[in-house]
């Protein structure tokens, strides 16, 4: 027998006389799907393969084996499966017992009665029901199934982040030369990280475009009107790697304006602009207005992450120019690597578009 | 010791790359894939990769284990994914659970400082 469907077919055991062919052309005349098996061997060996749709099963086939091979298949399915046992008795008296001695060889199961002969309605509406059952009892394992893999991906978000956090923290403790120091610090890029978190959540899909994520990232520190930023270029879609780094990049960057550049003076500005050309990126951050700078002598924190970081998503170390004018910081790669990858994108459709 | 970071969070390449720095080792190269690091260790010289398990070109760092295992190199699993590192402890001479304790991954420096005399002797 070939192209047993999981939770769809119907299993059909009846041996004897013409039965099986009669059930399964009625089934199939019914729109069902419906396989008879040829005799104990084929039945044990679906039973213990497949997850029938619904078992048909006459009572002169309920031999000591086959009640047994029905037992063990209802205590090993799976939790959220409950077979409908549909079984067709002969009119008489030496049925009367069957139900009760059925129930106690397969506890707790759906057991269904007809007697024979045979009302059609009453058989073909009642596997309906059994199969629609099925339906349902197939959604809650999608649900399951959809829910072990959220709380996985949801662990290895947690851990990713536990471990980012970790990482900001010591590296922010060495770099600090005293509590308060740290305080700030610590605290202005655990809100980064957060902000970019929270930003990301609200769109629902982990796509965020680079002018949201710089006006995310530069805006609160504009609010009093004082100092002054402009960002522009074509819209692009980054995925939620990118989106963390290029917003911890962007903190960083604002932080030494406020300390060293543009923005420490109440007329500078920072021009944060980009480009794409034939699948090539390109990021310009550009102060201008403040005090001269010049290379710091000590490399912080914010320098080797900006750096780290921009290497780590474009395989590129970016140019940084401490110009009269301002700081001038250059850096491009394949627009790729900072768009969302195909886990990101299949996150963000709507679940049922797969034809 | 010379050592290489597979890793593709910056923030964990840099702490990484300050604790090796404290150690008084040097950090020679990092990369964010497999694919990346695989095109820079034929032709670098290191005693001990560092390797996170998901990269950004996937869960390849098992893979990024077996290549260097193959090549009598050490490794070390620095990872969230420790069941999986656990599966094939086999190919690394560590694993080192993150977020990542400053102490064992020093532990881990000492000990390889010795395999390396061991395997030159």
């Amino acid at each position: 027998m070939t192209g047993f469907t999981d939770l769809q077919d119907v299993l059909v055991h009846a041996p004897f006389r013409n039965d099986a062919r009669m059930l399964t052309s009625l089934l199939h005349s019914r729109e069902m799907r419906a396989a008879a098996c040829s005799g104990e061997e084929e039945f044990a060996s679906l039973l213990a393969g497949t997850l029938p749709g619904a078992l048909v099963v006459t009572q002169e086939a309920l031999t000591d084996r086959v009640v047994g091979l029905i037992r063990d298949h209802l205590a090993t399915q799976p939790e959220w499966s409950e077979l409908s046992v549909i079984v067709l008795v002969e009119k008489g008296a030496s049925q009367a017992n069957l139900p009760r001695v059925l129930a106690e060889a397969w506890p707790g199961s759906r057991q269904i009665f007809y007697e024979r002969p045979l009302a059609t309605i009453e058989l073909v509406s009642g596997i309906q029901s059994a199969l629609l059952a099925r339906l349902r009892q197939r959604d809650v394992r999608d649900h399951i199934v959809l829910e072990r893999e959220l709380r996985h991906e949801l662990n290895h978000r947690v851990k990713n982040i536990l471990a980012s956090v970790n990482s900001i923290f010591q590296m922010t403790a060495r770099g600090s030369r005293n509590l308060d120091e740290l305080k700030q610090s610590f605290g202005g890029r655990l809100r980064t990280l957060g902000d970019v978190h929270a930003a990301l959540f609200e769109t629902g899909g982990d796509l965020l475009d680079l002018e949201e994520l710089v006006s995310l990232v530069l805006a609160p520190y504009t609010a009093d009107g004082g100092t002054s930023f402009r960002a522009s270029g074509p819209p692009v879609a980054l995925g939620k790697d990118a989106t963390s780094a290029l917003g911890l990049v962007i903190h960083e960057l604002a932080t030494n304006a406020i300390k060293y550049g543009a923005w420490s003076v109440p007329a500078g500005r920072i021009d944060v602009t980009w480009e794409v050309a034939d699948g090539a990126f390109r990021l310009c951050w550009s102060e201008s207005g403040g005090p001269a700078v010049s290379a710091p002598a000590r490399t912080g924190y914010g320098t080797r992450y900006v750096r780290a970081a921009l290497q780590g998503l474009f395989g590129e170390e970016p140019q940084v120019t401490f110009a009269r004018a301002g700081l001038e910081m250059n850096v491009g790669g394949p627009l790729e690597r900072i768009q969302p990858n195909p886990a990101d994108r299949s996150a963000s459709e709507p679940v049922g578009t797969v034809s | 010791m010379k050592i290489f970071c597979l890793e593709d969070n910056a923030l964990v390449v840099m702490h990484l790359e300050m604790i090796i720095e404290e150690a008084g080792h040097e950090l020679v190269g990092s990369a964010s894939s497999f694919a990346e690091a695989k095109s820079m260790w034929s032709d670098l010289d290191f005693d001990l990769a560092l390797i996170d398990i998901d990269l950004s070109d996937g869960r390849t760092g098992v893979a990024a284990a077996e290549w260097l295992h193959a090549r009598v190199r050490l490794a070390a699993f620095v990872t969230g994914q420790t069941d999986l590192a656990s599966s094939c402890e086999h190919l690394v001479t560590a694993i080192v659970a993150k977020p990542i304790d400053e102490d064992v991954l020093r532990g881990v420096f000492s000990d390889a400082r010795r395999r390396l005399a061991v395997m030159a002797s």
